[in-house]
């Protein structure tokens, strides 16, 4: 069995389906998508595995994993060609008529769908009967019976991980669960609707014992450092999810894993409360990711948030007050936009990074598939592009003008390679090493200076912002160019370098030694089925 | 003279060497913006996702368009 995707992070959705596969004797080898057609084609060329299944996650990417596909099949593999992920579930239908190579779709979560696909397969028997399949037959979409979401998390061994794990300044970090499911009803998410068109239970939480258990093997194991909980809320809601973390962490305490390692979640800023977070930061947690998505009451509605601002900036209040890192998702433009919109969006976000205290990030809302923005968008008739490259227009043709002309100018700062990406991974860096080897030459010093540049570099963007929007606004279409920010950007870029560099140098003997104390050694593929 | 930040890197030991690209523990990959445009431009099917399902959504998308497009030359920003 081959599975195929991207391994960014580590890909804990092949991890889980490579885990149960091997419990149920199987073979499995985990693939990177991006390896390309060729090299991936002439590995499987001879091996002819039983099935090879596809992850995919965004629509976006549908094109690359048909090409592996097509190469696959023209050098003669003749495998069963399954396809799983948000996407091929929620549109299994487009999926399977625009990727003519494949023989089904495992929809929804794939583990127990596989691994009966698997032994169908293996034993020759009819696979279509298989739960949870979406295949083409006589040219028809046919979907088999439904298959329920996983019911008992625990009951899953913990992921595949046959890798080694990727690091941070020398430290190595390791994504997982500890739940999974969302129950809220953001518009522009697709992940409540794929848990929600799936039957069962959509949260589902494991124990706190068990998610201990996974985090000492795989700092025992894999040296892990770090651990980047990937739930898309994590479980700290109400009665039962305090209760939840309480036990969490005292068995973090218990194993000593609080004072070795240090671990980062994703959760909604309404839960971030003082005592709480304090209990958490000191069992570990340095990096709270929240999505607050809009510094104005209109977006939020219109994101179906179900938060006010008050509460966003109350939680980044919190988080600083206690001493616990943290990075957001925030769309600057989405449908709602207009010009004072998003001069009040860069109000907000100076309220809460203007002190420097993290790089200004910030995007424009995209319609993805499965998503209710996407279907009201569609409604409206502002929907434009298409499947692969979703767009839309705002409610102005002036504000239209405006993002096309603002985007490459702030990709400067906020795109993949731009300045406010590379200031936070110099504050992700800062953050953990400041929290695995306190008493670094020179940190406070470093986080000043860090905090001033940050500070300078946001005011910047911001500015340019207000600015342009204002003349533009009025009428006046302000000169907007890449070439005018560039240069400023690199000065910060050469003095984030100094900076970093300096405080790096001064401290090479002691982060060597952390790096390499405490961690218990052992092979990389340990036996992973529990 | 004091080494410039590229020397720095030179002399951090392989691991501490800045490496600001790639996944790191910050981000939440949802957001696409500018990673979308980075997908070749072959791979962007014709496909509209902006259907036009019945003639009655052809013909309101059109006098929507007229009606935004005469507000535009009438001067009102559109």
């Amino acid at each position: 069995m081959v599975l195929i995707g991207y391994q960014d992070q580590g890909n804990l959705g092949m991890g889980y389906l490579g885990s149960m596969l091997r419990q149920h004797g199987r073979t499995v080898e985990m693939t990177e998508v991006r390896e390309g057609p060729q090299r991936i084609a002439a590995r499987l060329a001879g091996a002819q595995p039983l099935v090879v299944g596809f992850s995919l996650i965004f629509q976006f990417f549908l094109p690359q994993f048909r090409r592996v596909a097509r190469e696959l099949r023209r050098v003669g593999v003749t495998s069963h060609f399954t396809i799983g992920g948000h996407d091929p579930s929620l549109c299994h239908d487009e999926v399977l008529a625009q990727f003519p190579e494949l023989d089904s779709v495992a929809l929804f979560e794939g583990e127990f769908t596989l691994v009966d696909l698997v032994d169908r397969l293996a034993a020759g028997e009819d696979w279509q009967q298989v739960p949870g399949l979406a295949y083409m037959r006589d040219g028809k979409v046919m979907v088999s019976d439904a298959r329920a979401l996983a019911h008992d998390l625990d009951s899953l061994p913990f992921p595949y991980r046959p890798y080694e794990p990727e690091k941070i300044v020398g430290f190595p970090y390791v994504p997982l669960l500890a739940s999974r499911g969302c129950a809220r009803r953001c518009s522009f998410c697709s992940i409540h609707t794929f848990y929600r068109t799936a039957p069962g239970k959509v949260v589902r939480v494991r124990r706190p014992g068990k998610v201990v258990e996974e985090m000492l093997y795989l700092h025992r194991d894999h040296g892990a450092r770090l651990f980047l909980f990937q739930d898309d809320d994590f479980p700290l809601w109400g009665r039962a999810g305090r209760k939840w973390v309480d036990e969490l962490a005292d068995r973090l305490h218990e194993t000593g894993l609080a004072e070795r390692t240090i671990w980062k979640i994703s959760c909604r800023a309404e839960y971030v409360e003082p005592d709480l977070f304090a209990k958490l930061r000191d069992a570990g947690l340095f990096l709270v990711y929240m999505g607050i998505e809009s510094g104005v009451e209109s977006g939020l509605r219109v994101l179906h948030k179900q938060m006010t601002v008050e509460q966003n900036l109350a939680a980044v209040r919190t988080l600083k007050a206690i001493g616990i890192w943290f990075s957001y998702g925030f769309m600057l433009f989405d449908p709602s936009s207009t010009f004072a919109s998003v001069r009040a969006n860069i109000g907000f976000l100076r309220q809460i990074v203007g002190d420097g205290s993290n790089a200004a990030l910030f995007c424009r809302m995209l319609p993805y598939g499965g998503t209710p923005i996407r279907d009201q968008l569609q409604i409206e008739g502002r929907l434009r592009g298409n499947v692969r490259h979703p767009d839309y227009s705002f409610r102005t043709a002036e504000l239209d003008r405006y993002y096309r002309l603002l985007k490459p100018v702030v990709g400067q700062w906020v795109n993949d390679e731009g300045i406010s990406q590379e200031i936070n991974w110099a504050w992700d860096e800062f953050e953990i090493v400041n929290r695995l080897v306190p008493g670094l030459n020179g940190a406070t010093e470093y986080r000043a200076a860090l905090a001033a540049l940050t500070a300078a570099s946001n005011e910047e963007v911001f500015q340019l912002i207000e600015e342009s929007s204002f003349a533009f606004e009025q009428g006046d279409y302000y000169a907007l160019d890449v070439a005018s920010v560039r240069d400023s950007c690199e000065r910060i870029r050469a003095r984030l370098l100094c900076l970093r560099n300096s405080f790096f140098l001064d401290n090479v003997p002691a982060l060597t030694e952390a790096i390499n104390r405490d961690v218990i050694r052992g092979p990389v593929m340990a036996p992973q089925v529990h | 003279m004091a080494p410039s930040p590229q020397q720095e890197s030179r002399i951090l030991p392989e691991a501490f060497i800045f490496r600001p690209h790639g996944p790191g523990p910050g981000p939440d990959p949802i957001y696409m913006e500018y990673v979308l445009d980075k997908v070749e431009p072959e791979q962007r099917g014709p496909l509209l996702a902006n259907a036009l399902t019945t003639m009655a959504e052809v013909y309101q998308a059109l006098a929507k368009g007229a009606a935004e497009a005469a507000r535009i030359v009438a001067g009102e920003g559109g």
